[in-house]
This record gives C-alpha cells, structure tokens and sequence, in this order.
C-alpha cells in the first residue's frame, strides 16, 4: 500500500513542522489583548518605550531597502529584550480608543489568532493532497512537483505564521532566519510550479530541466540571503517564476487541443493555479510594488490560502474527471481524515474561543460533528459513489437484445444502448478485442466492452461526448448491465435446447410408438379390433402431444389417469373393478410408461373379450426399482383363454415385457383354493435398457 | 326449454358421427340439430338464433377449428345462451387447453377418439348434471390454483372440500367412485366440480385482470 505509506508518512512530516511552529509560537512573550487591540507602549521599571507602526508590520520583504529590515530586526530584538523585563507591562489601545495596560506573560494557546492557524492549517492540507497524488502516481513527475508544490506551501508558510502573529515583538535574529526559511519556501514554491507545468499534463523536458531550474532558483536564493547583491531580488525571482509558470501554462494550453484528456485535467487545473497566484500578485505583492506600503488588502496569511486553491482545484478535477484510477477507497482516506480533523478542530475551537473546560467542549464536539458532519459526510459519500447511470433500469433494453434474432439488429441496439448510457465521442467494434470483464483504459479515456452474446467488443472513447472520462461508477454499470445480458442469454439458450430437444422426443415418440401401432391397425382384418387399435393410437398421440407425456412420468400419475378409463370400460360391460396403487412414487421414462399403458389396457381387452369375468382386480406397486402390475379376474380361468386363443395380443404383450427388460406370467388366479381366472403379472425394472422400444 | 342442439365441427364425418351419437344419447331431433364447420359458420348459426329467439340445449365445439378456436365460439355462446350446456370436444388437445375451455365456461370435454359407448354415456353424464373432468385435469387445476398470483376476492379460492374432491379425482377417481370414497352424494361431487369450474373461471378473470392492472392497462 504505497499510497498510504505515503500518506502516512507525510501526515508525520507535516504533524511535526506544525507542532514545531506552534511550539515557536507560543515562546514569544504575551500580554492579554495581543490579538485585538492596538499596543501603544512598553513600560519597563520607570521606562516607557514607545510604539511605532513601523514595529507592527507583519512582514519585512515590504521594506524596500536592506537597511531598514537591518534596523527593523534590530528594533526587534530591542523591544523582545524589553519585555522579558520582569513586570514589564504593555500599554494597548484597542477599536473604541480606550487604553488598557496588560502584563507581559507567556502565551497560551488561546492568544493564537485565527489566520496563525489558518497557515498551519493550509500547509497541512496542501502536504496531505501532495503525498495523496504522489502515493497514487508515484513515477509521475507531474504529481512528484506537485507534492513539492504542497511540501514548500508550508515551508513559506509556516514561517510566516510565526512572526507575521508576533504579539508585539520577537527576537531579530529568529525574526530574520524565518524570514529566510519563508523566502527559501516561496522561492522553491516557484520553481516546483514552473516544473509542474513543464511536466503536466505532459513532459515537455528532460529530468535534468527541472534540476536546472531548482539549481537556478538556489543560486538566485543564495546570492538573495548573502546580500551580495546591491539590491533584493527576492521579489523578482518569485515574479519571474510565475511568468515562467504561465508561459508553460500556455503552451500545455495549446498542446492538448486535440486530447480532450489532458484539457479536461487542465483546465482545472490551470484556472485555479492562476486564479490563486493571480489574487495572491493583486492582493499582496502589488501593493509594495504601487507604493502602498503595507496597507494590504487582506492580511498574509490569509493570501497564502490562495495558494492553497492550487491543490483543491486539483482535487476537485480528480473527482470530477477521474484524472487517474482512483478507486472509492482514495477518496475515503479523506474523509477519514477530514472526520477526525473537523473533530479536533471543532474540539480546538471550543477551548480557545469559549476558554471552557476540555470535558465540557467534548461532548459539544461530537454534538456537532453528529448532527451536522456526518449526516452532511453521508450526502457526499452517496453523491460520490453512487453510480449516476442505473444499469438495472435498462433490463428491459438487454433482454429485449438478448431476445433480438437478427445479428445486425443485435448490433444496432447494442451501439444505442451504449451509446445512451455513455454518450460516447465514439465507439468501435473490436474483433479481436481480448478483454473479457469491463475495464476503463489507465487514463480513463477509453472503455473496453467484452464481446457477450454473440457481439463484438466494444471500444468507447470518451464518456458524455468528450466531456468526461470514464472511471469506476461506469465499469460497475456496464458489467451489472452484461451480467443481466448473460443470465438472460443462457436462460435463453437453454430454452433453445429444450425446444430441440422437445422436438427429438416428439419425432422419437412417433416413430417408436404410433408406427407401430398404425402398422399393427393396417394389417388387421377384424373392424372392431381395427377400431380398437387406432382408438390406443390417438390416446398415445395425445398423450405424446401434451405435456404430460414429455420426458419422464410419474407412475403414480399414469395409473391414476388408466383408472377412470378402465372403470368406464369395464362398467359397461358390468364387471367390478378394483383398484390399487401401492408403494414409493418413481419416475418413468416415456417408453416405459406408454409400454404400461399398453399392456394394462390389452389385459383388460383380453379379459372383457374372453373371460365372462365379475371383478378385475389390478394391483400396481413399485419396490426397489421393481414395478410389478398385478391383473387378476374371477372369469373362465386359463385354459378357456388358451383355448380362446389369445393371439397376437399375447405375443405382443410378450414383446413389450422383453422391450421393458421385464417379464409377464400368466398363471391360474385360484390355483390354490379352486377359484378359476387368470393372474397375469408384469415386472420390469425401473432402469431401462437402452433400446427400449415397441414392437 | 327447447331441445336443440349445436355441434360445432370442421371434419364431416366426424360432424356425422357426433350428430348421431348426441341423437342416440339424449334424443335430439334432426331439425332440432344445427351444424357449423368454421367459427364464422357458428357465429351465423348463434346470431340467427339469437334473433329467432331459440336457444340451444347443448353445444358441442370443437377446440380447433379451421378459422380460430373453438374457445371463442364458447365465448360468444355463454354471452348470447348462458344456459346451454357447453361441452369442447377434442381429438388431441392438451390438457392445458382444456383446462383454460373448461376456465372459459364450458361445462365438459369430449375426446372424440373414444369409443362410442363411453361417449354416450359422458354426454348422459354431463346432460344429468355430472360434469366432465380427468385425473390429469385434475392436477393440472390444482397446479392452477397453487401457482396463480394472489388475488384478494374470495369468491376464486377453492374451499378445503374441493381441494379434497380435486386430489381424489386426481388419483384415479371417477365423480361416482370420489363419492363413493369421500361418502357422500355424487350430485354433491358433482356441484363440488362444477364450483371449481367456475371459480377458475373467476380466477383466470382476475389474473388477467391482476396482469392487465399491473401492465398500466387498466386504472
């Protein structure tokens, strides 16, 4: 986990340049009122040391010459000295004109001012956005200047924060050594912007470039703090800087006018560069420079913040452009950070504003966060991470596709429904496209749709007509929408089989079946058992035909539909039947149950036709994958059916048994207790043979 | 009630042959016999009779006919004589479309291949009062009732009684034999099937309602 390695890592960094600033801070000698009112005076045992508006300027580059920062830091250290004076008191006047003395004392946290920790807060963030792009893109050279953009905000700015919120006075010489740490910041600020727009969006120059240009930058800083120079250069060095950044601002500008990619980055990127710099030139560095001295506009630190609008508005064309593969999980770290921060800093403002205890602002803290960050954090999570394209909406389009017989019908409502879902600046189709999930080219620019259902790849380039590129929310919409597609396809192909292989069953059925029944009926001479024989055929035929009779049969469920049958048959002729179906349920396969059929209805023919019966009894049970079909009447017995001749029936009743793997018997019903009739009994197997087929 | 009979059939001798079997069951006279081939034919026969205001005892219609089915025919008979006794007759239908006839308002089926005797004797039947059903019809009704949506009206769901004459008959049993188990009076078997008739009648309206609603076609 490089990115968060770095995270880490730069968290520590910045913690401890901040912790270190405040620490600074709060050495110099305070006095209430440091932060509001206007200090008059310094009275010392019997002394009283007047103050000058000249002492209270926030920074020293405003004074033109090095003469006078040399008498200022001087004047400095003079009146730190007074101070420290035991009982030293300093005489302030605050808005309203009345004049109040306060004691000199140590400074607390509370008597840091708001833009103190505005600076401290800047450099942290401006650190953290750095080491998040260059944990993410760690080969890249424009986010490796970017993050030494972020790491020098801080170094300009912290500095500063310490002696432009002086209360009062502090040491020249620390004075004068931050001051040449903010200098170092700012002047190595610049040269990581001109390196940024050298390298971003694309490189225009070697490496070794951006070493000259720091290396440039250095000596110019060196020859700036040795004095060596009759005048300060300081200033211009950061001016020309920023005319070297927009130069290559430019010309980045002008390369990417065909690569909607690169200037869709840009375009943030660039606008919120300038604008930050352009204000930060207007508000701090031009009023020196038209002579207005020191009456800024808006106090240093808060200008620095402009700087800061550098590294949110890329953030911001992050998010919106998807300028790298970020995954949700990036975006996260953030607002966990932001969570345990907007916690702290809720905490910090409490103790220094409303001066109350830690245990009571606490509890205020997770008031506040609860109430309004979270519920507030939730809303941009779920603007963030909920895909905007709901592929489940488009069901009915894929399955209508899916369902489309045509292939180039196929094709066209596939390119529509992409082409509505994405908006693509086009879209091509690749045959030999050899990705099998969806997936958004590194630079988001391209979407690679697999082939699926018998359709090409596709090949999207640039989402919303070029306006946007494609990232994670997409890829989640495409594949929910083809893993619909596929369950749909499959569905569909199986029901295709089915059809098949319904229509193999149907024909195999015919051919088995009502050939040779047909045949059988041809070749008979007798009308009445003709009638017979054709009548057997169309109740196979409809039985074939319905779907009862595809695939495999509950034996339960053929006997339970020969009851009525034979009842009616029998009833006709006044015998009694009785009838029983016993034993577990089993499935049968079609040729076994039509040869069932088949013999149940021939042994009632047989008995209606030759034994002058009163009851049938038929008994049916099916046991350890045995079925065994009991026929038994109280008739003439089986030596008159014998003699009655049983025919071509009983051969064909042969026949079927053998087919069935089985076997029929017939045998005296009363052989034991001197009843006559006949007992026929049928057994086969459950498993049939293979080429289990009629006579 | 007069004693007239339709019979609604494309295939001649067949027409012949059922006009011949309903004579020798229940005593129709020729002139009180009308015969349709087509569905247009039937539509005639039913609107003439219509306009001379002499209604049909019974009815016998073919499942398909050569013009579209016999299931509309039933339709515009039940609106136009919703007393005549309907009864589909068949060669080789499933039994699922024998179930949306018999769901359509007829009160029995036919299988034409049968052997006369047992023809004549399912016409007495269903001319007495016993309507017509099979075991496979039997499940398949269960299967209907057990599948369908749920539907709020009470009047299509079948009560304890009827779900118990179903599955007996399902099992083999003729009207008299489930009476005969069950021990009571084959007219009572007999009123238990034809309630379930009708209510798969009201159940298939109600679905189809359910399924027009849900569609956006109705309300």
């Amino acid at each position: 986990m490089v990115p968060i390695r770095t995270f880490v890592f730069a968290l520590l960094l910045v913690s401890t340049g901040a912790i270190l600033t405040v620490a600074m801070a709060l050495g110099l000698s305070g006095f209430d009122g440091s932060s509001y009112a206007m200090p008059q005076a310094i009275i010392t045992a019997g002394e009283r040391i007047l103050v000058t508006p000249a002492d209270l300027i926030e920074e020293p580059d405003v004074l033109p010459e090095r003469a006078a920062q040399v008498a200022f830091f001087s004047r400095q250290s003079d009146l730190a000295l007074a101070m420290q004076v035991p009982g030293a008191q300093v005489e302030t006047r605050d808005a309203t004109g009345t004049a109040l003395v306060a004691e000199v004392r140590e400074r607390t946290l509370g008597d840091l001012p708001f833009v103190f920790w505005f600076q401290v807060l800047i450099g942290v963030v401006s650190v953290l956005i750095g080491a998040w792009v260059v944990g993410l893109r760690p080969a890249d050279w424009g986010a490796r200047m970017f993050a030494l953009l972020g790491l020098f905000l801080p170094t300009f700015a912290m500095p500063a924060a310490i002696y432009s919120t002086r209360p009062l006075a502090m040491d020249g010489t620390l004075f004068e050594a931050l001051s040449t740490l903010n200098h170092f910041g700012a002047c190595a600020f610049g040269a990581a912007l001109v390196c940024l727009f050298l390298a971003y969006p694309r490189q225009l120059v070697p490496p070794s470039i951006f070493a000259a240009v720091f290396a440039l930058t250095g000596i110019l800083f060196v020859l700036d703090v040795l004095h060596i120079l009759p005048v300060t250069i300081h200033h211009a060095t950061v001016a020309v800087q920023m005319l070297a950044a927009i130069v290559a601002a430019m010309i980045q500008w002008w390369l990417s006018r065909r690569r909607p990619v690169d200037r869709a980055g840009l375009r943030w990127f660039l606008t919120t560069t300038l604008v930050g710099a352009g204000l930060f030139i207007a508000l701090r560095a031009m009023p020196p420079v038209l002579g207005m001295g020191d009456n800024f506009v808006i106090s240093q630190g808060y200008a620095f913040g402009l700087f800061l609008t550098v590294h949110l508005g890329l953030a911001a064309g992050l998010a919106r452009y998807r300028l790298f593969e970020l995954n949700a999980f990036a975006y996260r770290v953030w607002f966990w950070f932001a969570g345990i921060l907007l916690v702290l800093a809720v905490d910090l403002a409490l103790v220094v504003w409303l001066n109350t205890q830690v245990w009571t602002s606490l509890p205020v803290a997770i008031v506040v966060a609860g109430l309004l960050y979270f519920p507030l954090r939730q809303h941009v999570l779920e603007r963030i991470f909920t895909p905007k394209r709901a592929a489940f909406t488009r069901s009915s389009e894929i399955v209508d596709l899916v369902f489309t017989r045509e292939a180039e019908q196929r094709d066209e409502k596939w390119d529509t429904l992409l082409a509505s879902l994405f908006d693509p600046l086009d879209s091509e189709r690749d045959t030999a496209s050899p990705v099998t999930v969806p997936r958004a080219s590194s630079d988001g620019s391209m979407l690679l749709v697999p082939s699926f259902a018998g359709l090409d790849a596709r090949r999207l380039r640039l989402a919303d007509r070029g306006r946007r590129l494609f990232g994670p929310d997409d890829i989640r919409a495409i594949d929910t929408l083809l893993d619909l597609g596929r369950i749909v396809e499959e569905g569909r192909a199986a029901y295709k089989l089915g059809v098949v292989a319904e229509r193999d069953r149907i024909s195999r059925d015919l051919h088995d079946h009502l050939g040779a029944q047909l045949l059988s009926a041809l070749h008979t001479v007798d009308a009445g058992e003709k009638d017979e024989l054709l009548r057997r055929t169309l109740s196979e035929l409809r039985t074939i035909v319905s779907e009862e009779g595809s695939g495999e049969q509950s034996f339960a469920d053929v006997m339970a539909d020969l009851r009525p049958e034979i009842a009616d048959r029998l009833s006709l002729v006044g015998i009694t039947l009785d009838y029983r179906v016993a034993g577990e349920d089993a499935l049968l396969p079609a040729t076994a149950a039509s040869a069932l059929r088949a013999t149940l209805r021939e042994l009632v023919s047989n008995v209606i036709k030759h034994a002058d019966a009163r009851v049938v009894s038929i008994s049916a049970d099916v046991k350890d994958g045995r079925v065994t079909l009991d026929v038994t009447d109280d008739g003439r017995g089986f030596e008159q059916e014998a003699l009655d001749g049983p025919g071509r029936g009983m051969s064909n009743l042969k026949t079927r048994a053998a087919a069935l793997g089985g076997s029929i018997v017939f045998a005296p019903a009363g052989a034991l207790d001197d009843i006559a009739g006949v007992a026929a009994r049928l057994k086969f197997p459950l498993e049939q043979p293979i080429a289990a087929s009629l006579p | 009630m007069s004693h007239r009979l339709l019979v609604i059939e494309d295939v001649a001798a067949a027409r012949d042959h059922l006009v011949q079997l309903a004579r020798r069951a229940l005593e129709f006279q020729p002139e009180n016999i009308v015969v349709a081939a087509t569905l247009s034919q039937a539509r005639a026969a039913i609107l003439s009779a219509v306009e001379a205001d002499l209604l049909f005892k019974m009815a016998l219609i073919d499942i398909a006919l050569p013009d579209g089915s016999g299931i509309d025919a039933l339709r515009d008979l039940r609106t136009a004589f919703p007393e005549t006794i309907c009864i589909m007759t068949t060669v080789m239908a499933a039994d699922s479309t024998i179930v949306s006839a018999l769901a359509g308002g007829a009160q029995g089926y036919l299988l034409k291949g049968q052997r006369d005797d047992l023809i004549i004797r399912q016409l007495r039947l269903i001319e007495s009062g016993v309507p017509a059903i099979s075991p496979p019809i039997a499940r398949r009704i269960i299967e209907h009732f057990r599948t369908r949506p749920p539907v709020s009206e009470s009047d299509d769901k079948l009560t304890p009684r009827e779900r118990c004459v179903l599955s007996v008959i399902a099992k083999g049993a003729r009207v008299a034999d489930a009476a005969r188990e069950l021990g009571v009076a084959e007219t009572t078997v007999a009123s238990h099937v034809k309630s379930i008739y009708l209510k798969l009648g009201v159940s298939s309206r109600a679905e189809a309602t359910l399924v027009a609603t849900r569609m956006g076609l109705v309300g």
